[in-house]
């Protein structure tokens, strides 16, 4: 298990394909440093030389990744990793996508019956288009069997924190199944709009089950009408309720829910999660901050009578960071 | 562990002796599933209940309480309250309506003390007035034990309206026993003559003395598939309790499920805590709607938009054992 904190000295942003080059290889170096293993795909990016694709939500190049667990050799997990720009004005904005299944063609094409489908997750700063690399780090948290990652992370806005991660199945006592995969992304703001509307895409994957699996969009995740979650001195989490094509999962372990008000961001924080003690960091606001800032709508609250509910503001997210 | 099936001789709120025979039902059914009623004063004596064409008035009330072990020390007491709710069908026709209470005490005489939940509504909405409705087309269906009590009123699998439902258990374990902890309350009702099934739960935790709030809605996130099913097993969907201390272990008097994975009125097996317990299914029968029976007890993330609606496709189960 390994925790894993930089910055890129230049910008995030990519029409410079110096600061293009310089994220990308953050994100690279960090995936390395928790315990992923890139694969031998051919075609696979050269970081420095990419180049900004140069038209809006479009891809520079990609990675394959796998995980490294002895789960590997009979349930294997690839991940594809492509690295573009979003959505915003002059292809400024960086923007990434991954693609998670049971293989690779060799060549960078994702394989298998049960595929996570090609996602995208943005990086946006609508007034300037810049968003300066050194104040706003790249938070990675993995093993040989997990990852979780968080980009331009930001407890002060809402323009950064695209998030990302991958884990194995749990069983009751929280231990890893070669059954499937949690997959759990968020964006500021939906794939292919520049329009700021934080949202969440998350899926779980059964690898025995090969038709019909459809990506969740919002939280799967239900808190209470509380607004807080504090009792003895100890705060109250809520774990994710992720579901699959078969019912519900027992709970994944990459991310948690919190309420804002009980913990700022930017804290390491003791939880514990199937009996025992994990280190969870928050992405919420930060001290001083509004609840809509960090990595906000992590949940549901019923909070009405009505049928329809909203992923609150005041509902935000950690990841696991051990 | 106790079921029990019922009809009673009339749902009428508005005339006597019929609105006795409701909650005669209601009272009958509560004790023959495991609850015992408590000798506080100003009890309505069932058979002999008042009617009412008012709105949202009470015209008696009943006080039960758990009989397991943890009730000695950890006690559980229930109000009852029976009346018209606001619903009114054409010219007249009022429907019944209980009001549930859960705390830990009672003064003697009918008020809930302690640490409490909020007076939840229970509205058995029909699409015809309770006046007109045939009992025998909507059973009162309860499911209890010594520790937990589960009953549905107006149990409808073709009709939109009715089945008012509502479930009182104590907190969970990791391993799904019993705690002295708390108590999970889910109730749902229809608030107009549409099919538009309002959920409202709360985890009240004895050792927290300060407000506790309720939740307007189901605690259950189900998948975007429309269905869960797998080596010809169906899916269900714990709920995803919380209370003021934060997330739960999940309740056992209720589950939710997949419209078109499974007919409603039907009793299933299903592996909870690791342990096989029976659950009957409240949504629609075979050959009807999705919206027909207990819907919108989940919510589906179909959309990246920041709302969801609680989908009519997700039906509930309440344990049946």
């Amino acid at each position: 298990m390994a925790t894993d904190a930089r910055t890129t000295a230049l910008s995030w942003r990519t029409d410079s394909s110096a600061d293009l080059r310089a994220w990308i290889q953050i994100v690279h170096d960090a995936l390395v440093a928790v315990g992923l293993i890139q694969t031998a795909d051919s075609g696979q990016i050269v970081i420095s030389t990419a180049v900004s694709a140069g038209s809006p939500n479009s891809s520079s190049g990609y990675e394959i990744w796998r995980f490294n667990d002895t789960l590997q050799s009979t349930a294997p997990v690839f991940i594809k990793i492509e690295y573009g720009g979003g959505n915003q004005a002059g292809n400024s904005n960086p923007a990434f996508w991954i693609t998670v299944g049971t293989g690779t063609n060799g060549a960078g094409t994702i394989t298998g019956t049960s595929i996570f489908p090609r996602t995208q997750m943005q990086i946006i700063d609508p007034t300037t288009g810049i968003l300066t690399g050194p104040t706003r780090p790249l938070w990675t948290s993995g093993a040989a069997n997990r990852i979780a990652q968080l980009l331009c992370r930001d407890g002060t806005t809402n323009i950064g924190n695209a998030f990302w991660a991958v884990e194995r199945t749990k069983d009751a006592a929280g231990v890893d199944t070669n059954e499937g995969i949690h997959v759990v992304t968020r964006s500021c703001c939906p794939p292919g709009s520049n329009l700021i509307s934080p949202s969440f895409w998350s899926q779980t994957l059964i690898f025995s089950i090969t038709t019909g699996q459809t990506q969740a969009t919002g939280p799967m995740c239900v808190v209470s009408n509380e607004g807080t979650a504090t009792d003895a001195g100890n705060t109250g989490i809520f774990p994710w309720q992720m579901s699959s094509k078969r019912g519900n999962e027992n709970p994944p372990m990459n991310v948690l829910s919190y309420f804002y008000g009980d913990l700022n961001g930017s804290v390491d924080a003791t939880v514990t999660m199937y009996g025992a003690a994990h280190t969870f960091r928050t992405l919420g606001a930060n001290a001083g901050q509004g609840n809509t800032v960090g990595v906000q709508r992590a949940g549901w609250r019923p909070t009405s009578t009505s049928t329809a509910i909203t992923a609150h503001d005041s509902v935000q997210f950690a990841m696991r960071w051990e | 562990m106790a079921t029990d099936v019922r009809v009673p001789t009339s749902y009428n709120i508005e005339s006597s002796p019929q609105s006795g025979q409701w909650c005669a039902a209601v009272h009958a059914a509560l004790i023959a599933c495991g609850l015992v009623q408590t000798a506080d004063t100003g009890q309505v004596t069932p058979s002999a209940l008042g009617p009412t064409s008012t709105n949202n008035a009470t015209t008696g009330f009943l006080v039960y309480r758990f009989n397991d072990t943890l009730q000695a020390t950890a006690p559980v007491f229930i109000k009852v309250e029976f009346g018209a709710g606001n619903w009114t069908v054409g010219a007249s026709g009022k429907v019944p309506q209980c009001w549930i209470t859960v705390g830990t005490g009672t003064n003697g005489a009918g008020t809930i003390t302690g640490v409490q939940s909020a007076r939840i509504p229970v509205q058995m909405t029909a699409t015809q007035a309770a006046s007109t409705i045939v009992p025998a087309n909507f059973p009162i269906w309860t499911s209890g034990g010594a520790n937990r009590i589960a009953q549905v009123q107006v149990r409808s699998g073709v009709n939109s309206g009715g089945n008012g439902f509502w479930a009182v258990e104590r907190t969970k374990d990791a391993s799904g026993n019993d705690t002295n902890e708390g108590v999970h309350i889910i109730t749902s009702q229809d608030t107009s003559g549409t099919p538009n099934k309002n959920y409202q739960c709360q985890t009240i935790i004895f050792a927290i003395a300060t407000a506790q709030a309720l939740a307007a809605g189901p605690m259950c996130v189900v998948n975007n598939d429309g269905t869960a099913t797998d080596a010809g097993n169906t899916g269900f969907y714990p709920w995803q309790m919380s209370s003021k201390r934060g997330g739960e272990n999940p309740p056992m008097n209720v589950l939710s499920y997949w419209f078109g994975d499974l007919a409603g009125s039907a009793d299933v097996i299903v592996s909870v805590y690791g342990v096989n317990h029976t659950y009957r299914t409240l949504g629609a029968d075979a050959g009807q709607a999705n919206t027909a029976g207990m819907g919108k007890a989940g919510w589906r993330p179909t959309d990246a938009s920041v709302a969801v609606t609680a989908h009519a496709s997700v039906h509930m189960a309440m344990r049946w054992e």
